[in-house]
């Protein structure tokens, strides 16, 4: 089962990594603030609804990250993000979030089924206000595919502390949004040098059907 | 004793906060990796640099020793002399052949495969260089990860000592400080990462990686001197 894919393919990088070996058995799916309050999740939701429709077919575990607060008056939140939570900008008026409302549920096509675990987080990164590496120690997880929104921000806090831990991370950078794009190309460009992968929906799924099922990789290669 | 100090840089489409109430008492200096084997050109990545990419030994070096270090040990003197805490970090390996790793880690396959990338604690090249060297009575902490939140008690630690405000230095920009700040501002702690006492590869990545921070904010060491100064008084 285990084999090597591409890592880090960037050649003018120190310290690069030019490919890794993984167990497909051991990956996960995490897939980032899905919810209903995006503005930017239908973009990517054909991209992330085809890793989840694969993740699933193949019996590899998916976690579902929410963000928002656990309250409905959100004194569980620190004061600064209390204060300008889901505002885009000064004109725009604070959006609640909160736990059990319309806008904090996941999207359709994205709903979580029975025997996956849904994460909820009061901070932009997953390790900095849940339980999630304890769940990830349990689930015996060792590489992560994420994706969904923000990119630099809730995507990224997530999958550079999962990085740094040393889980082996691969970014999907068609499966991701963000609402400033300069933004999506930075977290990319520095995820790819420093902390994991950074690989499209299609190639993510290659490899890895390539890694479960090494015969019908190779005659699919092979046009039969 | 708390004031409000001047915060976020107002950014168009962003909503930003642009005065925040601190206790300045109540702050620390984070002096991020400046290990020999990042700060000294003749030792660990300096020589993989000098002898694969040169042109970024000759940009990274020069910074390092014409304004990142300068900048370090102007902070590192206000921040004494007001009685405020001095954090330091190392990075590396914490066991010779890095079994504090797992095994499944693209961090063993990485120092594998590049060996200059981690040096394991009780090498010249883990120690910090010479003009950082702490006092006995500052704290070192010993790390296997970027960020301190990942793989050291540092949450626990300045719960303990009462700190609320990071003012953040060293090494790298868009991988330490980077993630110590946006870990460090997710968790709610005022975290300040200061761009003329940090350094990347690359002048781009340093800047992009300072543009649009979120819960974090960017000063420069004149900034933070002259915004806390005034306020702790005179020492």
């Amino acid at each position: 089962m285990r084999g090597t894919i591409t890592w880090q393919t960037a050649e003018d990088s120190p310290n690069r990594l030019p490919e890794l070996e993984i167990d497909p058995r051991h990956t996960a799916l995490l897939i980032v603030d899905m919810q209903n309050y995006s503005d930017i999740a239908q973009s990517v939701l054909p991209q992330c609804q085809r890793l989840l429709d694969f993740f699933r077919a193949n019996s590899l575990p998916v976690m579902h990250l929410r963000v928002g607060s656990l309250l409905p008056d959100a004194h569980d939140v620190h004061l600064m993000r209390r204060l300008n939570w889901l505002r885009r900008s000064q004109e725009e008026a604070a959006r609640s979030c909160a736990k059990g409302s319309f806008d904090y549920d996941i999207v359709a096509g994205l709903t979580p089924q029975r025997g996956e675990l849904v994460v909820d987080k009061n901070s932009s990164g997953a390790f900095n206000s849940t339980a999630i590496e304890h769940y990830l120690v349990a689930l015996e997880v060792h590489s992560l595919v994420v994706c969904g929104e923000a990119t630099s921000r809730c995507v990224d806090n997530t999958a550079r502390s999962a990085a740094d831990r040393g889980y082996n991370v691969m970014l999907v950078a068609d499966a991701c949004a963000d609402h400033i794009p300069e933004n999506h190309e930075t977290t990319m460009h520095v995820f790819q040098r420093a902390f994991g992968a950074v690989k499209t929906t299609d190639q993510v799924l290659a490899e890895l059907s390539g890694l479960l099922s090494p015969e019908l990789a190779l005659s699919m290669s092979q046009g039969q | 004793m708390r004031a409000k100090i001047p915060w976020d840089q107002p950014r168009p489409g962003r909503y930003s906060v642009a005065e925040w109430d601190i206790d300045p008492q109540r702050s620390a200096l984070v002096i991020l990796d400046m290990q020999k084997a990042y700060a000294e050109p003749s030792l660990g990545v300096g020589l993989m640099l000098r002898r694969n990419y040169p042109a970024i030994h000759r940009y990274y070096y020069s910074r390092l020793i014409q304004q990142v270090i300068p900048n370090i040990l102007r902070l590192r003197d206000f921040f004494r002399t007001h009685h405020l805490e001095v954090i330091y970090t190392r990075m590396g390996l914490l066991l010779p052949g890095g079994q504090d790793l797992p095994p499944w880690s693209w961090r063993r396959a990485l120092i594998r495969y590049s060996p200059d990338y981690l040096y394991p604690y009780g090498s010249t090249e883990y120690d910090l260089v010479s003009s950082v060297e702490p006092l006995p009575n500052e704290l070192v902490l010993d790390k296997n990860t970027l960020s301190p939140f990942n793989s050291t008690g540092i949450d626990q630690l300045l719960h303990n000592m009462k700190v609320e405000n990071l003012v953040i230095a060293g090494l790298l920009t868009n991988a330490g400080i980077e993630s110590t700040a946006r870990e460090a501002g997710d968790r709610g702690y005022n975290a300040i990462a200061v761009e003329d006492a940090c350094a990347a590869y690359h002048p781009a990545e340093h800047a992009a990686s300072l543009r649009d921070p979120s819960w974090w904010v960017v000063k420069t060491t004149n900034e933070v001197v002259g915004t806390l100064g005034p306020l702790l008084g005179t020492a």
